[in-house]
């Protein structure tokens, strides 16, 4: 909670003689000051290969690393996904520059290349697995390999079971079918992940980002608390908990492209 | 008090529970600003002496700004340090009181945005109550529950759910053709319900029914060279998905114009405009929409404002 003194005081460091308060409460709850109010950016990886070239979907061990420091010296505070969802729910102050790591489908990646460096930064970061992935492959996790990341605090959540489109009813799906199509992705799946992981499943990102009305209100039915899109823009505190958005960071991004997803307030007027 | 490494260390409450007119509003004990200081003796001066007038000029900035919330700890700090000084009482009361009249102020012009349509403004004065009163209920609902129709964006209409009563002779059946136009979506009244499977509708009952709407409403981005596992183990795919999404999204569109007409000879105007404008976010060159949605809002401008 060091920033939570540090913020109020205008970030300066402690002189001797120098007068500091101490808020015992909330002094800015959702990030809300007279000027205009915090947004989380929710970043959003899916591979990371040791060399090779970047594609959109895969970025480079090297590059991951730098993102990572950068967030380091810049003075980002990666948080956890609860701590998010406090924040949304206006109940949590979060720091001012705070993010949000994820990681979507299941690939090995995310074990062998990313999970070290996240170690090395202390950075919480979420999986988000699609539960037909996870069949332990050269590419893909093993349901040990998720074990273990859970268990080293590592969050595990939910992202769907085919990983199919959601908010797209197939044109010879009647709705009744379609209807149990959905639940299927979003129940299952979850089953599942408890069952490996034997924690709560709370969190959906939906596959592709791609949702609809009816999604929308089985994900609420369902018990999740949160939906992720993927479209690319961070997450005020009044946004709709069942469409938070998130920055996808392709492979091919250099710094600049990767800081330009990182806007973590916005004036009144400036929407 | 709480003295540590040379820095003299003010312990302080936020408060946030103003008292207020709006019935709305939660009220809050006033709690201590600070815990009580120990008097000065010969070996442990006063060393707070100063405290006061800096946070009286901190207070004076902070209310320049409009910084409001902030300016009433600062005050409060004052009148912790100084509880008999009948000035830094007042200065506190005045504050409150100025906070309240803006928050009161800010509130009702949320209201009238709200009903004149205008849900960006609106959220912008929701917030600004917000700024000065966190707790504010009605204010954190409308921003929070959905009621300002945000979809991460400021003003973009989400209509999220409706509450039926149940009324003598109302069945499954007849509830959700009235509201989903669709007998055949009767088990989703007891699935967002919970009703257990064949239990009958008790008159009185309230019933939540969610939109349904199955048209995907996220703007999904175009990845740069992307393309799913799922479907490299298809190569065509791709080609014959988005022929079929080109199809399915204007037999999507003509299906929503439809929708639309039944709803307009029902002289249900607004729901035919929000019909169309579905056909219209699907196929933005669908001629009859585009001709009818423009009869429909002129006819609905004419029966809202009689001359």
């Amino acid at each position: 909670m060091d920033w939570f003194i540090s913020e109020f005081n205008g970030n300066r460091l402690p002189a001797p003689g120098q007068d500091v308060v101490i808020p015992l409460a909330s002094y800015a709850p959702g990030g809300l000051w007279p000027t205009g109010y915090q947004t989380v950016p929710v970043l959003t990886y899916h591979k990371i290969s040791r060399n090779g070239t970047p594609d959109a979907m895969t970025v480079r061990e090297a590059d991951f690393e730098a993102q990572m420091r950068f967030l380091r010296e810049k003075g980002y505070r990666v948080i956890p996904l609860d701590d998010l969802f406090e924040f949304l729910q206006f109940r949590r102050q979060i720091p001012a520059r705070s993010v949000v790591i994820t990681f979507d489908d299941g690939w090995r990646s995310v074990y062998d290349i990313a999970w070290p460096i996240l170690k090395k930064y202390g950075y919480p970061a979420t999986l988000f697995v699609y539960t037909d992935l996870i069949v332990g492959s050269r590419e893909t996790l093993s349901w040990e390999q998720v074990h273990e990341l859970s268990r080293n605090g590592f969050d595990i959540q939910c992202h769907s079971k085919t990983h199919r489109y959601l908010g797209r009813k197939e044109r010879k799906e009647s709705f009744r079918d379609y209807f149990e199509a959905v639940r299927k992705e979003i129940v299952e799946s979850s089953k599942i992940i408890r069952k490996h992981t034997g924690r709560e499943v709370k969190y959906l990102a939906y596959p592709f980002g791609d949702t609809n009305a009816l999604v929308v209100a089985m994900t609420r039915q369902e018990g999740y608390r949160l939906a992720f899109t993927v479209e690319r823009e961070s997450a005020p505190f009044f946004s709709n908990d069942y469409r938070v958005g998130r920055a996808m960071i392709y492979g091919t991004f250099n710094l600049k492209e990767f800081r330009d997803n990182l806007t973590t307030f916005r004036e009144f007027g400036s929407e | 008090m709480i003295a540590g490494k040379g820095c003299l260390v003010l312990a302080a409450v936020l408060l946030a529970g103003c008292a207020g007119s709006i019935p709305v509003r939660v009220e809050r004990p006033t709690e201590n600003v600070l815990e009580p200081a120990a008097a000065p003796t010969a070996e442990t001066p006063d060393i707070f002496r100063g405290i006061p007038g800096k946070y009286r000029k901190l207070a004076d900035s902070a209310e320049k700004t409009g910084a409001l919330r902030k300016a009433l700890l600062y005050r409060k700090v004052v009148n912790g340090f100084a509880p008999e000084d009948a000035e830094a009482r007042e200065q506190v009361e005045r504050l409150e009181r100025k906070i309240r009249g803006q928050v009161d102020r800010h509130f009702r012009d949320a209201r009238a945005l709200e009903e004149s349509g205008e849900n960006g403004k609106a959220l912008r004065e929701f917030l600004a109550v917000l700024v000065l009163e966190p707790d504010h209920e009605a204010a954190l609902r409308w921003v929070k529950d959905g009621q300002n129709g945000k979809n991460g964006k400021i003003g973009v209409a989400e209509v999220k759910s409706r509450s039926w009563t149940v009324r003598e002779g109302d069945t499954f059946r007849k509830i959700v053709g009235e509201v989903y136009r669709d007998p055949g979506k009767e088990f989703l009244i007891a699935y967002f319900n919970r009703l257990p499977k064949g239990s009958p509708l008790s008159i009185g009952t309230e019933l939540r029914l969610p939109d349904v709407d199955t048209v995907s409403s996220t703007l999904t981005e175009q990845v740069p060279g992307y393309s799913h596992p799922e479907k490299e183990r298809n190569p065509h795919r791709n080609a014959v998905e988005r022929k079929e999404d080109a199809g399915g999204k204007l037999r999507e569109a003509d299906a929503h114009y439809a929708a639309g007409m039944r709803s307009f000879l029902a002289e249900d105007l607004e729901e035919a405009i929000r019909e169309w404008e579905k056909t219209l976010s699907l196929d933005p060159a669908h001629p009859k929409a585009l001709r009818d949605i423009g009869k429909a809002r002129r006819l609905k401008g004419k029966i809202e404002t009689p001359k």
